[in-house]
């Protein structure tokens, strides 16, 4: 994983400059001289335990809240202008739709409030109602839906008028695994149209779709970092089945040549650390091995999960 | 406009409000309107030497001084509830988060704030337009004079809750809810109403702070009975236009 202080480097131009960022609340500081640059591309995750600051962050950089020190740009423009709101948009947390409107009616608003005429507002609402799978529930209010539905309704709505960057703030909290999947392809797709910043807790998924990763914990920025094949370099993660990652599996693989370190996490994972310059086909070799002593395992993994890679 | 016209809430305000209003025009309107058309306020008038009785008989059409004079009470009341939720439940739900991203703050408290006159402004039409039919089927010579009255009416009517609807925007931008808001202007409006009373009363030099607060030309108004009330209208457009700057430069400095 490579780390830098400040800054990485994807493709085209910067999406986010901020610059000693601060924001207080009374007395408390939710985010404290951060200073970073984003560059379009890829998808970047942010991530970080509660109250590390990245509501505030997204809530700075949708221009819902004013730094109380420090300055931000999104593209180029002040959060909240009309020039930077026609190139952003986002699924703020614990904001919802009027419950008095259906659905289409509420994503025809935003879209006519973004500059689209009435027809191209129609077009656009039943284009992004389809991206998230739910273009069959148009005519719904949003109280009728279940908790994931609306998730992806808010979803369609940071779509609408394809901005250039998408924030994301929680995306998959409280939903099912469906949802879940339904939103990671989607976030997979249009990646390739607009830059997502997603904050999330589920590391898993965001592994899945991220190559970027900002950090922050108590405010402060930890760090930016870019998942790349060669911070995974060295590990391999065997999920085993139930009553198959005890010790005696420990020993057993240990045993295999190359495997300099075995380290259990939890009931069922393993991480193993091993010499890749000299051993390159380590998960063939641990394969056979598995194979011929009967252990059952559920998957092989190059590589640490972002959780490892974050926070071990 | 959409919340008031197309939602089941919006449209009990509505058929609330037409239903007071139409037992206003058909108990008090009409019936007021006969008797002073058959001259019998002249003798009431005389009795208590009341310039605003005075005032009221030099109506043309009598209708429409009884519709003045209960209008310039009433709709002030009524703007209270029907311009009450213009930014405050959205700003709850975090529905004003999604609409502040797709298009400015700006846009978003004049668009709330023009919905709010609009919907006012068709009430009030209606309005005007029922006690213009009172008049004209009473009297059908009356129609011209009627139709002339109606505009002034109408038009200073609007300017006054111009000056509202203006105040409620703000308050808005502060309330949790709808009811809140009401209350709280409700609240403001007897506290600065008495505030105002004894600083005058106690320091007079202080007796022109009256005129910040909406509703203040009033009592002025109820002694004009033509497009002269217009001479009072710079009071409610100076209050909306500051109340209105003011809550522009609220809801674009606070955090939503």
């Amino acid at each position: 994983m490579n780390s830098t202080n400040s800054s990485v480097s994807q493709t085209g131009a910067p999406v986010i400059e901020c610059s000693n960022l601060s924001k207080n609340y009374g007395k408390t500081k939710a985010l404290a001289d951060v200073s970073l640059s984003l560059q379009a591309g890829s998808p970047i995750a942010l991530i970080g335990p509660n109250g590390a600051g990245k509501t505030t962050f997204l809530s700075l950089l949708c221009g819902f809240v004013r730094p109380s020190q420090g300055s931000v740009k999104i593209l180029g423009q002040a959060p909240g202008s009309a020039a930077a709101l026609q190139k952003i948009s986002a699924l703020p947390q614990d904001a919802w739709l009027d419950p008095a409107f259906n659905i289409a009616r509420q994503l025809r608003h935003y879209a006519q409030l973004r500059g689209l005429s009435g027809r191209q507002a129609r077009t656009e609402t039943m284009r992004v109602l389809e991206l998230v799978q739910l273009a069959d529930r148009a005519n719904s209010k949003p109280d009728q839906l279940s908790h994931g539905m609306r998730k992806r309704i808010m979803i369609a709505q940071a779509l609408i008028g394809q901005p250039e960057l998408i924030l994301l703030d929680e995306p998959t909290a409280g939903i099912d695994p469906p949802n879940v999947k339904i939103i990671r392809e989607l976030i997979a797709t249009e990646a390739g149209n607009a830059t997502f910043i997603i904050s999330s807790h589920n590391l898993d998924e965001l592994e899945k779709v991220c190559t970027t990763v900002v950090h922050l914990a108590n405010g402060q920025l930890q760090g930016i970092n870019a998942i790349d094949a060669a911070a995974n370099d060295g590990y391999i993660t065997l999920t085993m089945r139930q009553g198959h990652a005890g010790a005696a599996t420990v020993d057993t693989l240990t045993q295999v040549p190359g495997v300099t370190r075995i380290e259990q996490k939890g009931p069922t994972e393993l991480i193993i650390e091993f010499d890749s310059s000299s051993h390159p086909t380590m998960d063939i070799d641990l394969l056979i091995t598995l194979s011929e002593q009967g252990i059952e395992y559920r998957r092989l993994s190059k590589g640490r999960s972002l959780e490892e890679q974050m926070f071990s | 406009m959409q919340r008031t016209f197309s939602t089941p809430r919006g449209l009990t305000v509505v058929a609330a409000f037409l239903l007071v209003w139409a037992l206003i025009l058909w108990y008090l309107v009409k019936g007021a309107a006969s008797w002073l058309a058959n001259g019998e306020g002249v003798l009431v008038g005389s009795f208590f030497n009341s310039r605003l009785i005075e005032s009221l008989l030099g109506w043309q059409v009598p209708e429409f001084s009884v519709f003045w004079v209960i209008g310039l009470y009433l709709f002030p009341l009524l703007c209270l509830m029907l311009a009450a939720d213009q930014t405050a439940a959205d700003r709850t739900r975090g529905t004003l988060r999604l609409l502040s991203l797709h298009t400015t703050r700006t846009s978003l408290f004049l668009g709330r704030f023009t919905g709010a006159m609009i919907v006012q402004a068709l009430l009030l039409a209606l309005v005007t337009a029922a006690t213009l039919m009172l008049a004209v089927v009473r009297n059908e010579a009356l129609l011209v004079p009627a139709l002339d009255t109606a505009a002034m009416v109408f038009v200073n009517l609007l300017l006054l809750i111009a000056a509202y609807t203006a105040a409620m925007a703000v308050i808005s931008l502060f309330a949790g809810s709808a009811r809140q808001a009401t209350t709280w202007a409700t609240i403001i409006w007897i506290a600065l109403t008495v505030l105002l009373s004894w600083l005058a009363h106690r320091y007079p030099e202080t007796a022109n702070l009256r005129w910040l607060v909406p509703g203040a030309h009033i009592t002025s108004l109820l002694h004009h009975n033509s497009w002269q009330a217009l001479q009072l209208a710079i009071v409610p457009v100076v209050q909306a236009t500051v109340l209105l700057v003011a809550g522009w430069f609220i809801i674009n400095r606070r955090d939503l």
